[in-house]
């Protein structure tokens, strides 16, 4: 029977709340003994237990597949390794950021900061087109000795690098800027192959590498694949 | 009538009807599987990117969440991708994990969300629109008296699908995974009042759809 005055409905009404809690066993002992008191005096949560017990055991009963988690397994980590892979060869290393500074920097500093990288290697590319050298036309004949592949570098210049500090920098590994700024603000950077008077350089891409990469105004640099030449 | 399963998979173990409460169930299964104390080790392992590790906790959790995904979507396939899913979070985001929670309720949480999106938009809900049909004759057979096993799974387990996604997690999480109220609250990342309401809601509707279910429930050995 449901209890009629007003403190056995509240009662009533808590313990139809935590019963399906009580039919697992993870209610607290504080409420388990609350409940277990209620349930002595009250014949409608004393039946709506019982049938609840019932569909608890129903529900874990039947048939059940286990699959082996090998296979599964296997197939995520070689989601996982395609992952790792694709940031590697992404424009930004996956090495983490270190935490020099305990404060947070907010969203609204990060958000300028990034405006301002993409604001100066907006300046940067606009500047070294206007000021870099006239260059010789790019056109050969069929005649001219076939062409010696130029290696070419993914790099992002530190934000607070002017243009003349940049074209110093490459011309220390007789690079130039061929493309760029994509929009995560890297430059393709070609090496010169030849002298002025055309004739091949002796270039290593790994010293070129090692001196961008100490050199201050160079937050990122890696060498592309070596181009098949035609 | 049996069950529609989709098995596409070869390296299945099938074991027979089992007969314990979700209770025992839930201390069986991982999360509380193994040591659930370790939890918190394992998680740091993996954020140090031991491979061992996670492979270890893959495992462990592998069996809690195909059975209790299994439940909803009869599909390995589809069930596999939330597990993945899930994991792969866990293997990118274990260095964020601060122990403010159990590593069981942080894992089933994630579980919770991909799962309720894969079959917000998946093909369930028309799956239990054409199955609608069957269940009068199920019931019928049922109140008949029909008490085999496999009749009185399948007549409960239409009744379960007939509950909306949220209704029907909740009760599996209480009565299939043995979870609290408050566990469930934060898998779910609601309210306690809202797990409350969720699962009178239903037991409620379980109830009205399958009018004759205290019978042949509690027929149940």
């Amino acid at each position: 029977m449901k209890p009629s005055d007003a403190s056995g409905s509240e009662e009533h009404d808590w313990a139809t709340q935590v019963l399906p809690w009580s039919v697992n066993g993870s209610l607290d002992d504080a409420d388990a003994a609350r409940f277990r008191v209620h349930l002595k005096i009250c014949a409608e949560c004393r039946r709506d237990l019982r049938s609840e017990q019932a569909l608890a055991r129903r529900m874990a009963t039947g048939p059940v597949v286990d699959y082996a988690p090998q296979a599964s397994f296997s197939r995520l980590m070689q989601q996982v390794d395609r992952d790792l892979q694709r940031t590697q060869s992404a424009p930004f290393p996956p090495q983490r950021a270190p935490r020099v500074e305990p404060r947070r920097r907010s969203r609204f500093a990060l958000a300028m900061a990034l405006q301002a990288a993409a604001v100066a290697a907006l300046a940067v590319s606009v500047g070294w087109l206007f000021l870099r050298p006239a260059e010789a036309p790019q056109y050969r004949t069929l005649s001219s000795a076939p062409a010696t592949a130029n290696a070419q570098l993914q790099v992002v210049f530190a934000d607070m690098a002017t243009a003349a500090d940049i074209r110093a920098t490459l011309a220390k590994v007789g690079g130039h800027i061929v493309e760029g700024p994509s929009v995560a603000g890297v430059f393709l950077v070609s090496l010169e192959s030849r002298d002025a008077a055309g004739a091949p350089l002796d270039y290593d891409v790994t010293a070129a590498l090692d001196l961008l990469r100490e050199d201050r105004d160079i937050r990122y640099v890696a060498a592309l694949p070596e181009p098949v030449s035609p | 009538m049996n069950l529609r399963r989709t098995t596409g998979h070869s390296s299945m173990n099938m074991t027979g009807p089992r007969s314990e409460p979700a209770m025992q169930l839930a201390a069986d299964s991982a999360g509380r599987a193994g040591n659930a104390a370790a939890d918190p080790l394992f998680i740091a392992r993996v954020a140090a990117r031991d491979r061992v590790a996670f492979e270890q906790l893959y495992i462990a959790y592998h069996r809690r969440l195909s059975r209790f995904l299994m439940r909803f979507t009869h599909n390995y396939e589809t069930a596999e991708e939330i597990i993945n899913d899930t994991m792969l979070i866990v293997w990118n985001k274990a260095e964020e994990f601060r122990g403010q929670s159990k590593v069981s309720t942080w894992i089933m949480g994630i579980a919770y969300r991909r799962a309720l999106k894969t079959f917000k938009h998946g093909d369930l809900r028309r799956r239990v629109e054409v199955e609608w049909v069957e269940i009068d004759a199920i019931q019928n057979h049922a109140e008949a008296g029909a008490d085999e096993p496999d009749v009185r799974a399948e007549w409960l387990e239409q009744g379960l699908s007939h509950l909306s996604l949220e209704h029907r997690m909740t009760l599996e999480m209480a009565y299939y995974l043995g979870h609290s109220c408050e566990e469930i609250a934060e898998i779910c990342g609601c309210p306690v009042n809202t797990v409350k309401t969720r699962m009178f809601h239903a037991r409620l509707r379980l109830r009205k759809l399958l009018p004759a279910l205290g019978n042949p429930v509690e027929r149940a050995p």
